[in-house]
Formats: structure tokens, C-alpha cells, sequence
């Protein structure tokens, strides 16, 4: 086993906590973690793949590396975006979360 | 098995229980505070993968700001959340289900993916010597895929812009002005603020041939502008609309302005002509600090102003 294969299954993992956290979690900031759960084992995925010729003298691959200093920036401007939307939807109606069953 | 995969492997799964953990803890508060472990235990899984690149970036942007994001909005929103309905056993069992079962594709096909070499690495670092730069990571994302990271600047405007429509205001407007700054931040700022600029204008510099670079330079810089915003004065507000739009789209325009001279004088967009494309690189990782820098100070601050909800609400 190899440290490229454990960190495809941690971005495995990662996957299945944040897409499962999406599925289940009602909560506006709880769904932005699990959205960022997901983006993280993505990452992760990206990173182990660039990684994986550094047995070679060249190094890790740094066009991976690039795309994924992109979107952590992007990632957050995401949650900062929706988190703002949140704290309006809480602002204006006293709601933390968009399901039906909420509305009473 | 050796110390290092075992190191890899108890990473992994520290990884996956916090994240876990941090969706699901009953106080979001303490979600919050998970993620930000989380975000610091990723930023070691990038130095253990070769990437201290992101390492700095996810410390400072994925846990330092994301973080302080969260942590103040979970003081305006983070209200006790009603119990849980009681789920069915198929209401419990699909979610993970379908979860794992994607995982467990995802993590399949990596496994198996096959290393046939020859990637782009080796093309980009075969001709890093061509770009300008020296820092093979600075290279792709200033000049072989220049587009991408124009967009990217892109992005982080139109989040800011949006940040500013959902608060429907023009300019920051300083959250609590009569609030009194506890004294241990405002002596903890005066030990930071001289060092975190320093440490931002290092990183800045230091990304023409060594990891760092105009993200985690404004990462740092945003984050010295978040501590002053939580003194109760958002290192912005005192600026005009007109000032506030200029300092957040310097460096789309910039990055716009490089590209064309790239059209007029070589024939491609982005394509910097060879003898100035180390000084051009330089102008536009300046330009594109001061925006994204400016931009995350913005959407935290514009994300906190509480006058507007009160008001709204």
C-alpha cells in the first residue's frame, strides 16, 4: 500500500462524509460545511494524483497544485457569498434552514 | 509498513472523523471550531503531498478566514437548531448509501488510475526557464494558464459584488462603532499587524521562485484586515464607494490590461512579451494582492455588518 493509495481513499472518504452531510444536514452553515467537506476531498484527490510522480527527481506536478489554489480561492468566495445569503434569510424570516418542514 | 504511511494513514483518518464531526456536532459553534482543525489537519496532509503552496493557502484562506467567516456567523445564526426529525431506517440508510456508493466509486477509479507518465508537469517544467518566473506553481498560474487565474480574480469580484447586493449597501459601514476593542486584541494587533504585513509582502515577493505568491500574500494581508475589522473599525469603511470599487477591481482590470497588451504586441491574449514578462508578472501579482486581499477583507466585513439587519429585520 501505498501513500498515493491512502490519501485517494481519505479523498474517498472525504466524499462520502460531505456528500452524506449534504443529503441529511438542514442547517444553512451546516450545509456549507458538508459543500466544503466535499470540495476538500476533491482536493485531496487532485493533490495525491500530482504527488504520485514525486518519486522521480522532477517533483509534484505543479499544474494540480495550481488548480487547486484556484479553487480554494474560489471555495471560499462561495461560502463567504452564502453565508451572507444565510444570515439575510435569518435576518428577514428567523430561519436557519430552507426545508418545508421548518416552516411550522 | 513505515512511520511515514502510518503518519499518512492516521492523517486520513483524523481527517475524515473531524470532518464528520464538524457537520454534525450539535453546537455549531463547535463546528465552526472542528473546521478549523480540519482546514489546519489538511494543510499537513498538503506539505506530507509536496505542495507547500497550498499548505500556506489552505492555512491561511481554508481554515484562518473560512474560519472566522463561519465562527461570526454562527454568533448571528447559529441558534440552536430544532431536534433532528426522527428519521425512517430508509430515511437513515439512503443518504448513506448513495454517499458511499459514490465514494467508493470515486476512491475505485483513483486507485486504479494508472500512471503513464508524461504529464503536463513536465511540460511546464521544462520551459518554466521561458515564463518569466522561476517557481514552476507561480508559472502556471501567471503565465501557461494566466486565463484561469484572470477568472479566478474574476470570481472572487463578483462575490464581493454580490456580498454588497445582498446587504444592499455601497460602502462599508463599521459594524459596532461605540463598541470598545477588548484589550488583549488590541494588543495583540499591535504585535501582528507590523508582522503580518511584512510576513505578506515576503510571500509576495518570494513567489517568483519559491512557494508563495500573491494568494497567501493577500491571505495574510485579508487576515491582518479581518483582526483590525473585529476592533470594531473594517480597515475599508472609511473609503468612498468609488475608492472601494477601484481597490476591488485593480486587479481583474490589470490582469485584463496585461492580456491585451499581450494581444497587441505578441498576437495572443495573456501572452507577455519575453524581455518584460518578468516585470509584468510582478505588476499584476501586485495589482491582484491588493484586490483579493481587499475582496476577503470585504467579504467578511460586508458579511457582519449587524446595523443592516437589525434594519432589516
Amino acid at each position: 500500500m501505498s501513500s498515493y493509495v491512502v490519501y485517494v481513499v481519505g479523498a474517498g472518504l472525504l466524499l462520502v462524509v460531505g456528500v452524506h452531510g449534504a443529503l441529511t444536514a438542514r442547517h444553512l452553515v451546516r450545509l456549507i460545511l458538508a459543500l466544503n467537506v466535499m470540495s476538500g476531498g476533491v482536493f485531496l484527490a487532485l493533490i495525491a494524483i500530482s504527488a504520485r510522480g514525486a518519486g522521480s527527481a522532477a517533483g509534484p506536478d505543479p499544474v494540480p497544485q495550481a488548480l487547486v489554489l484556484t479553487g480554494i480561492v474560489v471555495a471560499v468566495s462561495i461560502t463567504a457569498f452564502v453565508l451572507a445569503l444565510a444570515r439575510r434569510i435569518h435576518a428577514l424570516s428567523g430561519r436557519t434552514s430552507l426545508s418545508e418542514e421548518d416552516l411550522e | 509498513m513505515t512511520a511515514g504511511l502510518l503518519f499518512d494513514i492516521a492523517l486520513v483518518v483524523g481527517l475524515t472523523i473531524i470532518a464528520f464531526r464538524a457537520i454534525h456536532a450539535p453546537d455549531l459553534f463547535v463546528g465552526a471550531v472542528l473546521y478549523i482543525v480540519f482546514g489546519l489537519l489538511l494543510a499537513l496532509v498538503w506539505v506530507r503531498l509536496n505542495a507547500p503552496d497550498l499548505a500556506l493557502a489552505e492555512a491561511a484562506i481554508g481554515a484562518g478566514i473560512t474560519g472566522a467567516m463561519l465562527l461570526d456567523a454562527v454568533r448571528q445564526v447559529g441558534s440552536p437548531a430544532r431536534r433532528a426529525p426522527v428519521l425512517t431506517r430508509i430515511g437513515r440508510v439512503a443518504p448513506w448509501a448513495g454517499a458511499v456508493g459514490l465514494g467508493a466509486v470515486a476512491a475505485g477509479a483513483l486507485v486504479t488510475l494508472e500512471d503513464r507518465g508524461g504529464t503536463l508537469g513536465e511540460m511546464v517544467r521544462g520551459r518554466v526557464a521561458e515564463s518569466g518566473v522561476d517557481h514552476p506553481v507561480t508559472a502556471v498560474l501567471l503565465v501557461f494558464r494566466g486565463y484561469d487565474t484572470w477568472l479566478e480574480v474574476g470570481v472572487l469580484l463578483v462575490a464581493a459584488i454580490a456580498v454588497l447586493g445582498v446587504r444592499r449597501t455601497r460602502v462599508l459601514v463599521p459594524s459596532e462603532p461605540s463598541s470598545e476593542a477588548p484589550p488583549i486584541a488590541t494588543a495583540a494587533a499591535g504585535v501582528l499587524l507590523p508582522a503580518g504585513v511584512l510576513i505578506g509582502g515576503f510571500l509576495l515577493w518570494t513567489g517568483s521562485h519559491a512557494p508563495g505568491g500573491a494568494f497567501q500574500a493577500a491571505a495574510v494581508l485579508a487576515a491582518m484586515g479581518i483582526l483590525v475589522s473585529l476592533l470594531g473599525r473594517p480597515p475599508l469603511a472609511s473609503l468612498s464607494a468609488l475608492r472601494l470599487r477601484l481597490l476591488l477591481v485593480c486587479g481583474f482590470t490589470t490582469f485584463l490590461a496585461a492580456g491585451v497588451v499581450g494581444l497587441l504586441v505578441e498576437d495572443a491574449f495573456l501572452r507577455y512579451p519575453a524581455a518584460a514578462a518578468g516585470w509584468i508578472i510582478t505588476v499584476i501579482e501586485l495589482a491582484v494582492t491588493v484586490s483579493i486581499a481587499a475582496s476577503l477583507v470585504l467579504l467578511f466585513a460586508g458579511g457582519r455588518d449587524r446595523a443592516a439587519d437589525e434594519a432589516a429585520g
